[in-house]
């Protein structure tokens, strides 16, 4: 019911302001490698996500969805741009208030098998956020990893193990209990089934979907996998080259996609050329309809309608 | 994946060390019961009750090897052991935080490697008067900057790593991360290196007492060698003076080489499948 409200445009932006929870505004993020060249991984994305909300970030690899998942969750400072965290700036949270965030917002890495100390059993990688967040006594403890090991479905005695010793399903089972046990307000997932066999893709999407809809959580799926995409989302970013170039609900965007490259990306026609560092659009060199205008500046951000954000010359 | 079977290397390795532990503990089991400690004539040859000879004061020279294995032995694992755990933390510390720490400590790392080692000891030692403590301090406070190197390295490849990212994601402090997550995973290393650097100290303890500088109420096998080279072992040909502590110092630090290199294959930092296929 509730996605039918969202997607009947009942949901806009103003009048949710307050239940933003993780919003970005205008964050970008370059690095200065050999010979002072600048490589820019994010530049003026807007991201922000609601209580309970589905959201999932699209696009290629070195697109910049790690860095902005990264961003988010306070792993890397944007050199430019904000984050905010129930509308505070996350560089002016005090000690307590950045506890409460590292809480909240939990991350899930690309790769279960580097996610977790290899010299550590299972069991205390996945006690430890209790322990490092001091929540609870040592009964306690065993009780909550008891519950969130039945709800992402591991046998207790996995956890008698080391990471090297158990599968790669199971492990990214013990990555998911880990970010949700301390009943986070937000999760986001980094491609967390990049690195498994499809069988198992299905059964983590599956645990992680049925966590969220029990505790009513907010979730950001980054992914290259536009089948994943839509069976995940309600909201869709669709990245290219470090900036956000199509925004709105999954089923619009999949529906009607308006930017040039979310349209070869549905098509399944993969971009003749790599993405251009300096070229104004990012897309110029394949898109279809080309003014002169797309070689020389940067296309502005634009509300098409309800919440539908295009970066193109086309809708500006 | 770590292997349980010991290699040659390793087996070795045991064996001699093993040799000289058992000396230590005869040592101190049987010491002057089974030893003639001291016979009539001074640098007397090996005979049926001195197995190798006396020295110049008519001292038992199988006696004072075995007592000196204890000085050297123990010299050797205590200054390692103080090398060994300055250089981790400073390692540690150094790779994991990164920025001017990193810049700082680095800088004291290369300045320490830069200094001559060998000589500043002799001049420290000598200034601090040579007892054994003394010895062990110099030993420990000069040899570890190649520790901390190595430990630096593998400190800033796990800094890196997802699981130290996901730590700080959880809130976790920069010390609780360094002491209880970058510490074990690199104590193989960190093993292979101490087991190395015992042999190193023990030839710079003995290179310090033959050159004089140790404590001769407490001698240890460079001592028996000082003596040898001081009061004419040379010159009277007596082989059985020098001969065999040396062969201890070479074959003590040999054992521990091979050991320490054994355990620095099995804890090597990089793809161990590839070994012999480039």
């Amino acid at each position: 019911m509730r996605l039918i409200q969202d997607l009947s445009g009942i949901r806009t932006p103003n009048n949710l302001e307050s239940n933003v929870i993780l919003s970005a505004e205008h964050v970008s993020k370059w690095y200065i490698s050999f010979k002072r060249r600048k490589t820019v991984a994010l530049e003026n994305v807007n991201f922000s996500i609601f209580k309970g909300e589905k959201v999932c970030i699209i696009g290629e690899s070195g697109s910049g969805k790690s860095t902005l998942a990264k961003i988010l969750c306070g792993l890397i400072t944007p050199n430019s741009g904000e984050v905010r965290f129930e509308g505070k700036k996350l560089s002016e949270l005090n000690k307590s208030e950045k506890k409460v965030f590292r809480m909240r917002v939990q991350y899930i890495p690309q790769c279960p098998d580097l996610a977790l100390d290899p010299t550590w059993y299972l069991y205390d990688s996945l006690a430890e956020p209790l322990r490092i967040q001091k929540i609870c006594s040592k009964q306690d403890e065993f009780e909550r990893v008891k519950e969130v090991c039945e709800r992402v479905g591991i046998g207790m005695d996995q956890l008698r193990r080391k990471p090297r010793n158990v599968s790669g399903g199971e492990l990214q089972r013990v990555v998911i209990a880990r970010a949700f046990i301390l009943s986070p307000e937000i999760i986001i997932a980094d491609e967390p089934t990049s690195m498994l066999d499809p069988s198992i893709q299905a059964k983590i999407v599956r645990t992680i979907l049925d966590l969220q809809s029990e505790s009513n959580i907010g979730i950001v799926f980054l992914t290259h996998d536009l089948e994943l995409a839509k069976l995940v989302s309600e909201k869709m970013f669709v990245m290219l080259g470090g900036r956000i170039v199509e925004s709105g609900y999954t089923r619009d965007i999949l529906k009607t996609p308006l930017h040039p490259y979310t349209k070869s990306l549905l098509m399944g026609v993969p971009p003749k050329t790599e993405f251009k560092q300096n070229s104004p659009c990012g897309f110029y060199g394949e898109c279809e309809i080309v003014s002169e205008v797309c070689c020389q500046y940067p296309p502005p951000e634009s509300e098409v309608y309800g919440g539908r954000k295009v970066r193109c010359w086309r809708y500006a | 994946m770590v292997g349980i079977k010991p290699s040659f290397m390793e087996t070795t390795g045991l064996l001699l060390i093993s040799l000289v532990l058992v000396m230590v503990i005869l040592s101190f089991v049987v010491g002057n019961v089974i030893f003639y400690p001291r016979s009539e004539s001074p640098y007397s040859p090996p005979s049926q009750s001195n197995l190798l000879g006396t020295d110049d004061l008519g001292d038992d020279v199988l006696t004072l090897i075995f007592r000196g294995s204890r000085v050297s032995l123990s010299i050797g694992i205590i200054g390692s052991l103080v090398s060994t755990l300055i250089g981790t933390v400073i390692g540690a510390l150094s790779g994991f935080c990164g920025g001017s720490l990193d810049d700082i400590l680095g800088w004291l790392t290369d300045l320490f490697i830069v200094i001559p080692a060998l000589p500043l000891m002799i001049v420290l030692t000598a200034y601090l008067s040579p007892s054994f403590w003394n010895v062990v301090l110099v030993i420990g406070l000069l040899w570890w900057p190649t520790t901390a190197r190595l430990v630096r390295a593998r400190a800033w490849q796990l800094r890196s790593s997802t699981f130290v990212e996901g730590l700080i994601g959880i809130d976790a402090s920069k010390i609780y991360i360094v002491f209880r997550h970058i510490l074990p995973n690199v104590l193989g290393v960190v093993l292979a290196r101490f087991v190395l650097s015992i042999s190193h100290a023990i030839l710079l303890e003995a290179g310090l007492s033959f050159i004089g500088l140790s404590d001769p109420t407490n001698p240890s096998w460079g001592t028996i060698l000082h003596f040898a080279m001081t009061r004419g072992a040379l010159l009277q040909g007596a082989w059985w003076t020098f001969v065999p502590p040396g062969i201890a110092i070479s074959m003590t630090s040999l054992g521990f080489i091979l050991l320490g290199m054994g355990l620095e294959q099995r804890y090597r930092i990089g793809p161990k499948s590839l070994e012999g296929k480039i």
